[in-house]
């Protein structure tokens, strides 16, 4: 390979690289705010977000499956999120299989009922789905803490 | 007996390796990343072992003003002209308050970290950071990792 290639391609891998970044983040903040309405005001149709074999940590307390899912967020009391922050980067994946996977973290507050306000951070797995039409993102991993988790 | 799962073995382990060479010797840390990482720093987006590596070392500046290093640019035969802010901190502690680790479809392990740091003698502030770590070759390295200051949290 000619050395202007070689520049040309490294050019073309860079332009590529942001672009899909870019693209991921967008579609990582959407389905954020999609999440957290749905946690607000939707409860009963937040796993749907969740992939089948999906895990959340919980501040501490690790829930695994759609089942148990299920039962965890009907247990949790009515939330009002508020989301301050959020940084986003897409996975590398280097399997011939892999599907987009974007890694996702929120902070802000929350205020549960019947409970004080806290600072919360959230991580998330995020896989996509596609489809002919379009494409699904799903929680593959999530993870949640109280900022202030040792005094709360 | 009720041992730990393998990945929260091996995320734990990471994260003390993580802070101990972040604490007391941070040049090291390169060994950690790969040309495929990336670091989101605050907000800023680093790209590769080198970006991220210049990124978390000592910063080259005098000394500390208002807050902030002089800029650093750095131009490599692959990247554009990049102005990187080394961190302005000599000294630096963690101290972890709880993590959490799971394993990822595709045998990764993400671990989340929440905790408190002091920089040199500025007052002490919360912190969150998560790491994505993959196996290659038998080692475990990090290929994304986000850091975040609870700026908000005056507790």
């Amino acid at each position: 390979m000619k050395a202007s290639e070689r520049r040309e391609c490294w050019g073309l891998l860079l332009m590529d690289f942001k672009t899909y970044v870019d693209q991921a983040c967008r579609a990582a903040e959407e389905f954020v705010n999609i999440y957290y309405e749905t946690m607000d005001k939707r409860r009963r149709a937040l796993i749907r977000l969740y992939l089948d074999k999906a895990t959340l940590i919980w501040n501490g307390n690790v829930v695994t499956g759609l089942e148990a899912l299920n039962n965890f967020f009907e247990m949790l009391p009515s939330s009002e999120f508020q989301v301050n922050m959020l940084d986003c980067q897409p996975v590398h994946e280097q399997a011939t299989q892999a599907q987009t996977t974007v890694l996702v973290v929120t902070s802000g507050t929350v205020k549960f009922d019947g409970n004080k306000q806290h600072f919360f951070n959230q991580t998330f797995l995020l896989t996509a789905q596609s489809t002919p039409n379009n494409t699904v993102w799903k929680i593959a991993s999530d993870c949640f803490r109280f900022q202030d988790w040792a005094s709360s | 007996m009720g041992d730990k799962p393998i990945w929260e073995q091996i995320g734990s382990s990471f994260i003390q390796h993580y802070y101990q060479l972040f604490d007391n010797d941070r040049t090291q840390l390169g060994a950690i990343y790969i040309d495929a990482s990336c670091l989101t720093w605050e907000g800023q987006q680093f790209q590769g072992k080198a970006a991220i590596v210049e990124k978390l070392s000592v910063s080259k500046s005098q000394g500390r003003a208002a807050g902030s290093s002089f800029p650093i640019l750095l131009v490599t035969a692959h990247c554009p002209l990049f102005l990187l802010q080394s961190l302005p901190f000599q000294k630096i502690q963690h101290s972890i308050t709880a993590q959490d680790h799971q394993p990822t479809p595709d045998s990764c392990i993400i671990s989340m970290v929440v905790g408190q740091l002091k920089a040199d003698e500025d007052p002490i502030m919360g912190f969150h950071q998560m790491f994505l770590l993959k196996n290659i070759n038998d080692a475990w390295v990090c290929t994304n990792d986000m850091f975040r200051l609870a700026l908000h949290n005056f507790g």
